[in-house]
């Protein structure tokens, strides 16, 4: 799966901070794209667009935390690097307890900024390919015949294969047969694995 | 059996659901946050420097802590590390008189469950604490 090249996306309502960010951002090769205003990013916003996020914290309108709210409400999994005043500690606080992965307080060295850029991106790398994996084995798990969804239910929950046998009222044999297949169609190495799985599956952003 | 020694106490303390410890050089920041919680029914002790939070754990484990930035002996995310080192999960607010980012960032990513910036106290700490206390 070939994935488009992941875009930072800039939200500052000075347009002063926008051009030089682009200009910046440009001469580092980063493809970038900027929004006057936190509505106008959210109504463009993509959820399948790799890439972060960087957001001045204060604006008018929509303020950057509100923003974050939002995406969090939508359960985006943008990274978010937010731009502050000094003295912007309180709101600080609030989007770190939110999630954000970083700040940089103006005035800021050009090298810092994308230094945390690159930190944000790979983490949202690391995100997709989680939720990749976690699609997967949701595939997986819907190629399992109903019998043997009951019977991953029943392991996983970690009984033995006796206990199972009388739960579902089969000779122990066939659940061993079914435990086996289930093993091999999840791509399952170990009990441990199969359960990791699961619980990777069951998860929600 | 595992041994027992002053830096692994746990065995021993009692966890406390009305307990909360300060850590503050000022004196007057202790009494404020005492008479402030005290208003929830919390049992708060003071101490003057992180080492003597630390050796108050050894008998009772508090539902939070709260401490300055920079204690005379210690940072307040030394503190914090020292707590983790010690395997002591507790929820840590941590105050500050001075409005960098940078060191609020540093403290939530510590784990953190508040920063506060200390004239702005008051209100911030009763609605952190209160939920902690049985």
């Amino acid at each position: 799966m070939k994935e488009k090249p992941a875009t930072v996306f800039v939200v500052d309502d000075d347009d002063a901070v926008r051009t030089s960010l682009r200009l910046l951002l440009k001469s580092v090769g980063l493809p970038v794209e900027t929004h006057a205003s936190a509505q106008e990013f959210l109504d463009a916003f993509d959820p399948d667009r790799a890439g972060c996020l960087v957001l001045d914290i204060r604006m008018p309108g929509m303020s950057g935390l509100e923003l974050q709210q939002k995406l969090n409400d939508l359960h985006a999994i943008i990274p978010i690097v937010f731009i502050t005043g000094h003295g912007d500690v309180p709101m600080a606080v609030e989007a770190m307890q939110h999630g954000a992965v970083d700040f940089i307080q103006k005035p800021f060295r050009d090298q810092d900024l994308i230094d945390r850029i690159n930190q944000a991106l790979e983490k949202d790398r690391e995100n997709r390919a989680g939720l990749r994996e976690r699609d997967a084995i949701r595939r997986r798990m819907e190629e399992l015949t109903p019998r043997e969804r009951e019977v991953l239910e029943l392991v996983t929950q970690g009984k033995a294969n006796k206990v199972i046998a009388g739960d579902l009222n089969v000779s122990q044999r066939t659940v061993e047969i079914h435990r086996a297949r289930v093993m091999e169609k999840m791509g399952a190495s170990s009990l441990a694995h199969l359960v990791r799985m699961v619980i990777e599956a069951e998860r929600v952003n | 059996m595992s041994t027992r020694s002053a830096e692994l106490p746990l065995d021993f303390a009692v966890p406390s659901s009305t307990l909360v410890c300060v850590a503050d050089g000022d004196a007057g920041v202790r009494e404020g946050v005492r008479a402030l919680l005290g208003t929830l029914g919390a049992d708060v002790h003071g101490y003057a420097t992180g080492g003597e939070l630390l050796a108050s754990l050894e008998v009772e484990l508090p539902a939070c802590v709260i401490a300055d930035v920079s204690l005379p002996d210690m940072s307040g995310l030394e503190l914090m590390a020292e707590l983790r080192r010690r395997g002591i999960r507790v929820p840590t607010i941590l105050l500050s008189s001075d409005a960098e980012v940078s060191g609020a960032v540093d403290a939530m990513r510590a784990g953190a469950l508040d920063f506060i910036e200390k004239p702005y106290v008051d209100r911030a700490l009763l609605n952190q604490v209160a939920p902690l206390l049985k």
